[in-house]
């Protein structure tokens, strides 16, 4: 990755001809100088424009340029208009490769338009320049968007980020140019000072320079919300399972047993997942029911049947024994539609009781905040005591007597939260009664009507003539059959789901391991080892530009923000003016420097407007320039403007080989 | 160790230490609640500004549960009498409002009616501005402005409102 600044021209056309600056870059530190006055921020702004890039400079309504490119060039007292004014920038890649990026500002085409040539600004007339577009809704992605263009010549695969209404925007790379330039006027306020809020990306700062440092982190923990994804929709499947089996044992007025409503990593051999039927007054394996049932049925079958006449005594007792199992069952009903009744109503009490501690939970929550902000802070009765005698006041409305002193605020939430887990418990607990009872008396509903059916069965068969065949028996055996299909019909149903939770559980088990995979802080230990070096680099520079404000040693890059901080406390109020501006180029050039030994996404240039008189005045740049000549030796750039005397630049100049281009050169000069 | 494998005699031969917990009160109970829900009363339900002592009685009533909140709205659109409302004047209310007299957050006129004051706007403004109580709110300005002083008069006399 990389890219570098080859030559910047200005050029202002009148009608008495054009005014140019030209300037060149080289490797290594660039150092413009001029007055303050003669238009150097210009200059510097230039070059963010020229690439679509205004938004690093600031407040937009601000004008990047002076007049003298849009209404009147001063030369020699002599005024003249404006015509067209337009901006080239000759940039060069990693590959070798140059481009020439044309945008004018007053008068000459729209100033959404760039236009790219390929090769250096001398030969700009060889060939055909490309038009794209900046500032538009969609350039960075569309195809004649500029910024997509630029993006690809530096090298950059810009990612996808999240933005606050959820949308998935890819990341600006005016975000990530906030990191190489800055700008006079407000850039030295804080890093990233001029950082664009307007794209609505949530974390901007966090993730514009995390794509610069090239860490893993962010697609770990994309990985980490894919994969918490993956487990809910996993969930969400399992819970659907467990509806399914509880559907499935309802046609039999069975129960489902042994499965959490969390998924589980070993399914097969946990051996959960029971059915369960209720028969003759207890709750047996379905497996079992099915075996008892077919017995019967294969007994019924067996029998031969008899004409009335032959059995009508036997169907008298078999009449009597009936009746009195359906007397019993009746009784049993009416216990069990008791049990229903009571556990139901014990349901609906613990779930109310819930709710009303969870809308106690809530307006705790609310008076937690009113007793935070000012205007109540201000009362006496928020200090503890009377408004008018002073004396020490508890917050209740209970008239003071024996008994506790009222807990606070947060030891009340405490309790109640206690208090909610304790009858979600219960309420779970309630739930899980309240079903068992349910389908104990659908089970029990269900034999009584059986009976009677049989009832009615055996007596029409006493009732009729004595030489047709009894139809009881044959009632009994297709009621058994019945069952029996049931029950079967269940268990293959049941054998089907419970494939499904165990297809479930292998991916649930899958998830559960990757997730055990991913570092834990989040970060690689390449990650790790860049940040590390990024704090060396930074307080090596501190220590080496005179910091003073405290120890050096105090001073940290955070895993977290990724800024400097102290003791986990972002450095700002910490630190002197001029402090703070030498930790911001420490941290600049650390970011340049970091680059020589780990992979990183930097591009390898920085250009900086120099910071304003006030704050500028205490910190002696020459350290500081000195430090980032090194940039040449690795085949980086530093383009700095300044207005310090030339008299201080010169040792620098002379000893360290620097680009040196002086006052003059930076004024707007008639070429005719 | 488990319940049932711990030796009961000895459990109950171990000291046991008592430890006194703050007494913990429902949140209405609170004074700062209380205080605060008064001025939304006033400030929110209240249209004109000056609320009775019945008025105010009658809107901290309602404020107690979403059951009567309900009741309330029925009966205000006419759609059940009066004489289901049990309305409960509450000391606690009263004790609230001297609180808020002291802290120059409300003062009585002479008509007995309450007014908030500067002060009591400034909570108020904080309250809106935080987004908190913010169900307590818009039922205030719900009911505040169905609610006329003539339907607090009669709902408190169990006569038809209409």
């Amino acid at each position: 990755m990389s890219m570098k600044f080859n030559r910047l021209l200005v050029e202002v056309e009148t009608n008495a001809g054009p005014f140019v600056t030209d300037l060149r870059f080289s490797k290594g530190l660039n150092i413009l100088r001029a007055e303050n006055t003669s238009g150097k921020s210009t200059l510097i702004n230039a070059l963010a424009y020229g690439l679509g890039l205004e938004a690093v400079l600031g407040r937009r309504s601000k004008r990047p340029f002076t007049p003298a490119m849009y209404h009147m060039v001063k030369h020699k007292e002599i005024e003249y208009p404006v015509l067209r004014s337009s901006v080239f920038v000759e940039i060069e890649n990693h590959d070798g490769q140059t481009f020439t990026c044309r945008r004018d500002y007053h008068g000459g085409n729209d100033k959404q338009l760039v236009l790219v040539s390929e090769g250096a600004i001398a030969n700009r007339m060889d060939s055909e320049p490309v038009s794209y577009y900046v500032r538009l809704p969609g350039a960075a992605q569309a195809k004649h968007g500029f910024h997509r263009w630029l993006a690809e010549f530096v090298g950059w695969t810009l990612p996808q980020v999240m933005t606050f209404d959820g949308r998935e925007v890819p990341l600006y790379i005016e975000l990530v140019f906030t990191l190489l330039f800055v700008e006079q006027t407000n850039g030295w306020s804080a890093i990233q000072a001029n950082l664009p809020t307007y794209f609505g990306i949530k974390n901007a700062a966090k993730r514009s320079t995390e794509f610069l440092l090239d860490l893993d982190a962010p697609d770990v923990s994309k990985e980490r919300e894919a994969l918490a994804h993956k487990k809910q929709e996993l969930r969400r499947e399992w819970r659907q399972q467990l509806t399914q089996a509880e559907l499935a044992v309802k046609q039999f007025h069975g129960r489902f047993v042994g499965v959490s409503s969390e998924p589980v990593m070993d399914f097969e051999t946990s051996g959960a997942g029971r059915a369960e039927v209720h028969y003759d007054e207890q709750w047996v394996p379905l497996s079992e029911a099915i075996t008892l049932v077919e017995r019967r049925v294969a007994e019924l079958q067996r029998m031969a049947i008899p004409l009335v006449a032959d059995v009508a005594p036997e169907l008298e007792v078999r009449l009597s024994e009936v009746m009195h199992d359906l007397k019993h069952l009746e009784r049993a009903g009416g216990r069990a539609l008791n049990q229903y009744e009571a556990a139901e109503a014990e349901r609906d009490l613990l779930r109310r009781r819930v709710e009303a501690l969870q809308e106690d939970l809530k307006e705790y929550r609310d008076l937690k905040t009113l007793q935070k902000l000012g205007a109540y802070q201000k009362l006496a009765s928020a200090d503890g005591h009377c408004p008018t005698c002073m004396q020490a006041l508890q917050d209740t409305l209970l008239i003071p007597s024996e008994g506790a002193a009222p807990a606070s605020i947060d030891q009340n939430m405490k309790f109640i939260t206690e208090q909610i887990k304790l009858f979600q418990n219960m309420l779970k607990a309630a739930e899980k009664d309240f079903i068992d009872r349910d389908s104990e008396l659908s089970r029990i509903r269900e034999d009584i009507s059986r009976r009677r059916r049989q009832v009615r069965a055996i007596r029409e068969s006493l009732t009729s003539s004595p030489n047709t065949p009894s139809v009881a028996l044959i009632g009994d055996r297709m009621m058994a059959q019945e069952e029996l299909d049931r029950l079967r019909a269940g268990e293959d149903l049941l054998r089907e789901i419970r494939t499904g939770f165990y297809e479930i559980s292998v991916q649930w088990k899958e998830v559960e391991s990757d997730l055990k995979r991913l570092p834990k802080t989040g970060f690689s230990d390449e990650d790790d080892q860049k940040m590390d070096d990024l704090s060396a680099l930074v307080r090596e520079q501190a220590r080496a530009y005179g910091f003073s404000s405290f120890d050096v040693q105090d001073i940290g890059v955070s895993k977290d923000t990724y800024r400097p901080t102290r003791d986990g406390f972002e450095i700002g109020f910490d630190a002197s003016a001029s402090d703070n501006i030498r930790l911001m180029w420490a941290y600049y050039l650390g970011l340049l420097e970091l680059d020589r030994i780990h992979h990183t996404n930097h591009p390898g240039f920085l250009v900086f407007d120099e910071p304003r008189q006030q704050e500028a005045r205490q910190v002696s740049f020459e350290r500081l320039l000195e430090r980032a000549a090194y940039a040449k030796k690795h085949g980086q750039q530093v383009i700095f403007a300044t207005s310090e005397e030339p008299q201080h630049l010169r040792p620098i100049v002379e000893e360290l080989s620097v680009q040196y281009i002086a006052t003059k050169d930076l004024l707007l000069q008639p070429r005719w | 160790m488990k319940i049932e494998e711990m030796d009961l005699e000895r459990l109950l031969r171990t000291d046991f230490q008592f430890r006194e917990r703050g007494r913990s009160l429902p949140p209405e109970m609170r004074a700062s609640w209380r205080l605060s829900m008064l001025l939304l009363v006033i400030a929110v339900g209240t249209p004109r500004g000056d609320c009775s002592p019945k008025r105010l009685h009658l809107l901290n009533w309602s404020l107690m549960s979403s059951g009567r909140r309900e009741q309330l709205r029925r009966v205000l659109s006419f759609r059940e009498p009066t004489y289901g409302l049990l309305i409960r004047m509450d000391p606690a209310l009263d004790r609230a409002v001297t609180l808020a007299v002291g802290e120059g957050l409300v003062e009585h006129k002479t008509t007995g009616k309450l007014k908030i004051t500067e002060s009591g706007r400034d909570v108020v403004a904080a309250i809106e501005a935080d987004e908190i109580f913010s169900g307590v709110r818009s039922y205030l300005s719900e009911v505040g402005i169905k609610l006329t002083d003539k339907h607090v008069d009669r709902i408190f006399t169990w006569e038809p409102l209409k």
